[in-house]
């Protein structure tokens, strides 16, 4: 049986296939600008490598800021329960999961069950989310995907706002004039993000194993500030953008194997 | 002045349409008695620039014409005109970090290209009353206007509540005494006090407060029988209207067809799933989002604003025969006063009361007060009953920092979760 | 430009001033007993009078930390700060930390400590909003009395009326030293930078009280014989909440504005009044507290503003930078009032928002230094 989850984010859309419970195949594209996300396309081009089609999927649960523009998706869940449920089927004994996204971050814990008790998004204050690191990346001339590694070159104890991205922007731009060492403004600019991202774990009282989601997550330097910060080692996935869309096709799973569970899911927004 | 605008009664009104009878009744009022302070100026009467949070009983009772910088601050943004007398507001000088709502009064006050609603409800003042209770901006914005208008200005400064349930004698002395001098400030601009006239206010004071108590705990009927946003301007009424017995009779037929409601069961939907408390500032240029969890089978029924504008306090300490001293005893005694332990004892009762499943908690970026608090209050919940809270950046005052669609998600997201747990356990 | 480091008067000050939380330990380790306080609106004399050092809390310019867990960002950021040293255990040592009835964040900072920091007892010193009240007079003096038996029970000896009245005698001979020498700035000729200035007036109010003035009338002393330079650059007056660092007053004077007068929580309105002679002693308190406008969430305004010309008459003082905080709404709304009064008067003035953790400073050196060429032209 065939479980699809579909996380269509601001940026990507990645889906995850389950089939028997196990991933059998992963897909990652760009979001598009389509005003409604061909979910059919999606499913399409994710099952090819199954051979298997659209039809062939019992279940698809959306995720993610578009969910409500998949079409065809039989139900839409929140991004912090889906979030949730992929980093306890990761890691059983985690308590928390963190998801560094491109344009918002949020912080749950979870019980036992992977159900949420409690979770946290960034305030608009932040420059806590992975827009702020692409305008600092073009601040200064630096390809995204090379930020973090250079980053950890520096032991610098510098660290921009991370109260107000106006004033850590200027900051970063007296900084360049200063002629700082590169991978020391980029260590500050981390260690600005982490900072905010630990600021939100701090106020859910995350305690125990915590699990990294997000495209940001596969930042080796705001990771490693974020353990400073926390004190502790996060876990975090080979794929960490995937973890979303691995907790929507989980969910869709359990949906195949109870679809009468009390408690039944929010019914899907009504189309614009 | 400015024509009276073309019917546009085809668009829909940006004020909500309430949901009972006499609710609806009830903001029609509000808006009409905005109306009513610049004929008393017309007469040559001193009007004065002041906050809902003051005693109204007092200004009432001196026959003093009031303009509420909250009442007209929240109306612009109500009308969605908030861009435009915010940024009035900053261009007179007012920094955009401070209260939108402050600075939608303010623009209102300093602006000189004013709306017609506010061309018909806004006229210059000649004092300026403002007070330290419940936050800074209540005793600060007005000094603006002061400025503008060169106007005599009186601070009622209310005593923190540092004691707990029990306030002491010397703190009620002192606010009797700051407003017996609200007062005798008053009647150098040629107001006079008729004590018996005050007496009657405060009674009827205590009956509006008492009448808000029954209807309290009718409101915590499970299904809940009363919507949001009929809820705040229920709470508003007291504010806005003169305390009379039009008011007092308005409250009663609440009280009426709430019981009634609650006696037939009738909740206000259908399938009632989950039950909302709500802490902060709602989000007045949308202001229908309160009832916005409704779609899930969600009802806020319990929100800041019942207490944190002053007038809702506890019967029991109002005397009419001890006018200022029972009205100082009963706002220093309010949840709306610092220190913090009054107000989680309100919300930790009010969780139990209306059998809450869960806390939203929103986040003004201007408000001085309230975002310090919020842990604070979130924890004791959690510690006291075992609900969780959601805190999420909302501003919806000031309309360009509005996120609707966020603000939609973060309400979908936390009742997701309260049904998931609550369908598993 | 600094001129004191060599003398050890001033030393023994910033050394104080740079590191109070040593000068606390100190006082601990002799078997002693410290109360923290925020805000002026604490008589240091009621903590004196118990036997116990007052230690001021100042914050320090590190970014917020763990405090973001407790606080939204959109506050007062020297709270923040404070409240992070608070959970680093910076102020373990504290038998007692003093809020004064101030601002709302300092108010929620009072039930913060008690609610979260290990051990702590912190008390809201109840004071009123209003100065220039003389209603205020029972209820004002009734809460200092509450505030010196709240400290009593902390340190095991109530101030008694002897105790008061010494511990006002020492606190007015800290501000008649410290205003003798800030009066040196009045002067055409300048002794000393607004760096210094910070460092002794926060040095004198960390140090015991006999200790800072004997080092101020040591200063004053040595002041005398410091060689005076002709002061360059336009005659500046700064006002705003508090600095707990010269970073600010550093960039104003690197950009040729002469810094002659601070109008701050942290200099000139910690000393310039003296507790006015009574019987009482809490009588004289509570008449110290209703005539110095120590802070913008006091009404009325017109006190502070009268406080402000009063400075800008005896300073001599050509332009005003008015500083924000960010997030701090008492002076968010001050600013702007003062602003268009004094500019009224002819007294060009700017207000410049400023981040606790010295953030934004690079984008206001550009701003100050177009400020003080156009008072130079």
């Amino acid at each position: 049986m065939i479980a699809v989850g579909i996380d269509l984010g601001s940026l990507y859309a990645k889906v995850v296939v389950l089939r028997d419970g196990v991933v059998a195949a992963t897909h990652v594209v760009p979001a598009g600008t389509d005003e409604r996300c061909d979910g059919e396309r999606l499913l399409r081009e994710a099952l090819r490598p199954l051979g298997a089609a659209p039809s062939d999927a019992a279940v698809v649960v959306a995720t993610g800021v578009g969910r409500s523009e998949v079409a065809g998706a039989r139900e839409r869940v929140a991004e912090v329960l889906a979030a949730a449920r992929g980093a306890h089927h990761l890691c059983p004994g985690a308590g928390g999961v963190i998801d560094l996204g491109g344009e918002s971050t949020r912080a749950a814990r979870f019980d036992a069950r992977g159900d949420v008790v409690e979770f946290a998004v960034n305030d608009k204050c932040a420059s806590g989310t992975g827009v702020f690191l692409d305008a600092m990346a073009k601040l200064m001339g630096i390809p995204v995907e090379e930020m973090g590694p250079l980053s950890l070159t520096s032991r610098s104890d510098l660290i921009y706002s991370s109260t107000c991205v106006v004033f850590a922007e200027s900051e970063v731009v007296s900084a360049i004039h200063r002629q700082t060492p590169r991978q020391d403004i980029l260590r500050g600019i981390h260690r600005a993000i982490a900072q905010r991202v630990a600021g939100l774990v701090g106020r859910l009282g995350l305690a125990g194993d915590c699990v990294t989601a997000g495209g940001l997550a596969r930042n080796v330097g705001i990771v490693a500030c974020l353990e400073e910060f926390l004190g502790r080692k996060l876990i975090v996935p080979p794929q960490p953008q995937l973890v979303t869309a691995l907790g929507a096709a989980l969910l869709a799973a359990d949906r195949l194997a109870a679809p009468s569970v009390p408690g039944t899911p929010v019914p899907p927004r009504e189309d614009s | 002045m400015t024509e009276a605008p073309p019917d546009d009664s085809a668009e829909k009104s940006p004020v909500p349409t309430p949901d009972l009878p006499v609710v609806e009744e009830i903001q029609a009022a509000i808006l009409d008695g905005l109306l009513a302070v610049p004929q008393r100026k017309a007469e040559g009467k001193p009007v004065v620039w002041t906050s809902v949070v003051i005693p109204q009983a007092i200004f009432h009772a001196m026959g003093v014409p009031a303009m509420y910088q909250e009442l007209l601050g929240g109306y612009v943004s109500i009308f969605r005109l908030s861009p435009k007398y915010c940024q009035a507001a900053e261009a007179s000088g007012l920094p955009r970090d401070v209260c939108a709502v402050h600075r939608c009064a303010v623009g209102v006050a300093c602006g000189d290209d004013r709306d017609y609603f506010f061309e018909q409800t806004f006229v210059p003042p000649d004092l300026v009353v403002g007070t330290n209770f419940p936050c800074i901006s209540e005793s600060r914005s007005c000094l603006h206007v002061a400025e503008r208008y060169r106007c005599p200005v009186y601070v009622v400064d209310l005593p923190a509540n540092s004691w707990g349930e029990s306030i002491p004698e010397h703190a009620i002395a002192y606010g009797a005494e700051q407003l017996r001098g609200l007062v005798r400030f008053l009647e150098g601009f040629g107001y006079r006090l008729d004590l018996d006239r005050l007496k009657h206010q405060v009674a009827l004071t205590k009956r509006v407060n008492t009448l808000m108590a029954e209807i309290d705990r009718l409101k915590s009927a499970v299904p809940s029988p009363m919507r949001a946003y009929d809820n705040v301007i229920a709470t508003t009424a007291p504010l806005a209207l003169p305390i009379d017995e039009r008011l007092v009779g308005y409250f009663e037929r609440l009280r009426d067809e709430l019981a009634d409601r609650v006696a037939r069961g009738a909740g206000v939907v259908d399938h009632e799933r989950l039950r909302l408390l709500w802490i902060g500032i709602p989000p007045l240029c949308d202001f229908e989002l309160l009832n916005y969890p409704e779609k899930h089978g969600a009802v806020v029924v319990k929100n800041m604003l019942e207490f944190l504008t002053g007038f809702t306090l506890d019967p029991d300490l109002i005397d009419p025969d001890r006018p200022f001293e029972s009205l100082a005893h009963a706002q220093i005694a309010s949840p709306a006063n610092p220190l913090i332990q009054t107000t989680i004892d309100y919300f930790v009762r009010a969780a139990r009361q209306y059998r809450a499943d869960g806390v939203v908690s929103v986040v003004k970026r201007t408000c001085g007060f309230i975002p310090a608090m919020q842990r604070m209050i979130k924890d004791a919940i959690q510690r006291e009953t075992g609900l969780p809270s959601v805190i999420f950046d909302l501003d919806g005052v000031d309309q360009r920092e509005y996120d609707a669609a966020a603000t939609q998600e973060h309400l979908d997201t936390f009742v997701e979760t309260l049904l998931a747990r609550k369908g598993r356990n | 430009m600094g001129a004191l480091a060599h003398l050890d008067s001033y030393r023994v000050l910033r050394d104080a001033a740079r590191n109070p939380d040593a000068v606390a330990a100190a006082w601990k380790a002799r078997g002693g007993k410290v109360a923290g306080y925020r805000c002026l609106t604490v008589p240091e004399e009621l903590i004196l009078a118990a036997g116990m050092l007052p230690h001021p809390l100042y914050g320090t310019p590190d970014p917020v930390g763990p405090a973001d867990a407790y606080f939204q960002s959109c506050t007062c950021e020297l709270a923040r700060n404070l409240f992070d040293r608070a959970l680093a255990g910076k102020y373990a040592g504290l038998d007692l930390v003093l809020f004064g009835n101030t601002c709302d964040i300092v108010r929620k900072l009072t039930d913060l400590w008690n609610g979260y920091i290990p051990g702590a007892r912190a008390w809201l010193c109840n004071t009123p909003q209003k100065i220039r009240n003389e209603a205020s007079r029972d209820y004002t003096i009734e809460e200092l009395r509450r505030t010196a038996a709240a400290i009593g029970r902390v340190a095991g000896r109530e101030p008694d009326r002897a105790a008061l009245a010494d511990a006002i005698r020492l606190t007015n001979e800290t501000r008649r030293l410290l205003r003798a020498i800030f009066e040196l700035r009045a002067g055409e000729a300048q002794r000393f930078s607004a760096a210094e200035a910070l460092d002794i007036v926060m040095g004198a109010s960390v140090l015991p009280k006999p200790e800072a003035n004997a080092a101020l009338a040591r200063l004053l002393e040595d002041l005398a014989r410091v060689e005076p330079v002709a002061r360059s650059g336009p005659r500046i007056l700064v006002t705003g909440s508090l600095l707990d660092s010269t970073a600010l007053l550093e960039l104003i004077e690197q950009e040729g504005g002469g810094v002659v007068a601070e109008d701050l929580c942290t200099s000139l309105r910690y000393f310039w009044h003296p507790v006015p002679a009574a019987d009482d002693p809490f009588e004289a308190l509570y008449r110290h507290f209703d005539r110095r406008p120590v802070c913008a969430c006091l009404h009325p305004l017109d006190a502070r503003f009268d406080f402000l010309t009063e400075l800008i008459a005896a300073f001599r003082v050509e332009a005003v930078v008015c500083f924000n905080l960010k997030y701090c709404h008492p002076f968010l709304y001050e600013a702007p009032i003062f602003q268009q009064r004094l500019q009224a008067r002819g007294l060009p003035t700017i207000v410049l928002e400023v981040g606790h953790d010295h953030s934004g400073l690079g984008q206001l050196r550009t701003r100050l230094q177009a400020f003080v060429e156009m008072l130079t032209l």
